[in-house]
């Protein structure tokens, strides 16, 4: 049950969901292990970058929250949450407590090299300069507004998985992304020029 | 990408450029989740293991205390119901002691502590006593 040489082929636990494979780690399947870590990690990495705009505060964050989540394995409650909501709720509490701790005056740490390698250079200079403007402002907004935009217009997550993350209602979470999104106009209108927006 | 500039073609733009250009984990990282993922895993296995191979108490004489004794009886549901028979027992004796009272008093409530009071009669019908 625990060997080393993994009892599946990785191909094969592709299509299996989160949850079931989160039995199967908690059975010590090495298989299970890699392929969470590998289907986990960019999203939660992603996620705490957009929080926290600082790639190494970001992974570690990340690591911090999918190890509560290997722990926490033997005792999943099946169908009571999603893998990923109980994710998203772990690493906003964690970022939250790293802002709390002084992290909003860091400054902005790239997140690295643009993925899509057929885009010309100079396109992806202006994708990066977008995205950083956009990581700017979103460290502009309250706490709960920056996540509910980052989750809703970002993550590209539906209100109730969002409702369900935060804790709160459907309704306050539209409040929130209408809020957040005002807000971020708002600073981005400011940087039109860097942009590179025409009138 | 936006042309027009507007305020919601901008940030269409600049949420879609995000997602693009999201970080990616490198190697390195990996390795440290994966590595963390198969401590914990390795940790499950020793806890298992240690938990087979401990020595079994069955057949030992253990000794029972009176936690053991609230176990057998079956935990507190078990011995609520135990004490309420246990007073109404007392109660219906013929000197119940003192501290029985309050007690059976909250168990069944006004009516029938009344009723069992030695005094009853005097309280109830005053004329007959003079």
């Amino acid at each position: 049950m625990y060997d080393r040489d993994m009892t599946m082929p990785l191909d094969d636990l592709n299509d299996v969901a989160d949850e079931a494979l989160l039995v199967l780690f908690a059975n010590g399947d090495r298989a299970a292990a890699r392929t969470l870590t590998l289907r986990l990690s960019p999203r939660v990495l992603a996620h705490a970058y957009r929080l926290l705009g600082n790639r190494t505060e970001a992974e570690d964050v990340a690591q911090e929250a999918l190890l509560r989540l290997w722990r926490v394995a033997p005792d999943w409650r099946q169908g009571e949450a999603k893998v990923t909501t109980w994710l998203y709720r772990v690493v906003a509490n964690l970022c939250t407590d790293r802002l709390r701790r002084g992290w909003r005056t860091r400054p902005l740490e790239a997140a690295g090299d643009p993925q899509d390698s057929r885009s010309s250079a100079a396109e992806d200079m202006q994708e990066r300069a977008r995205a950083d403007a956009l990581q700017v402002a979103l460290r502009e907004l309250p706490e709960r507004q920056r996540q509910a935009v980052v989750l809703r217009h970002i993550e590209e997550l539906g209100n109730p998985e969002i409702a369900g993350i935060m804790g709160i209602s459907v309704e306050a979470v539209e409040s929130l992304t209408a809020r957040g999104k005002r807000a971020l106009g708002d600073v981005l209108r400011g940087r039109k020029d860097e942009l590179g927006y025409s009138e | 990408m936006s042309k027009t500039g507007k305020p919601d073609d901008e940030l269409s733009a600049a949420f879609a450029a995000a997602r693009r250009t999201a970080p990616e984990p490198d190697a390195d990282f990996l390795a440290r989740v994966l590595g963390d993922a198969e401590a914990v895993q390795d940790a499950l296995k020793e806890a298992e293991v240690a938990e087979r191979s401990a020595p079994r108490r069955r057949g030992a004489r253990a000794s029972i205390g009176w936690r053991g004794v609230f176990r057998a009886l079956g935990g507190w549901p078990a011995v609520t119901g135990l004490s309420a028979a246990a007073i109404t027992g007392l109660w219906l004796g013929a000197a119940p002691p003192d501290g029985v009272s309050a007690t059976a008093q909250l168990v069944w409530g006004e009516d029938i502590t009344l009723a069992l009071q030695p005094d009853i009669g005097t309280e109830l019908f005053p004329d007959e006593e003079g």
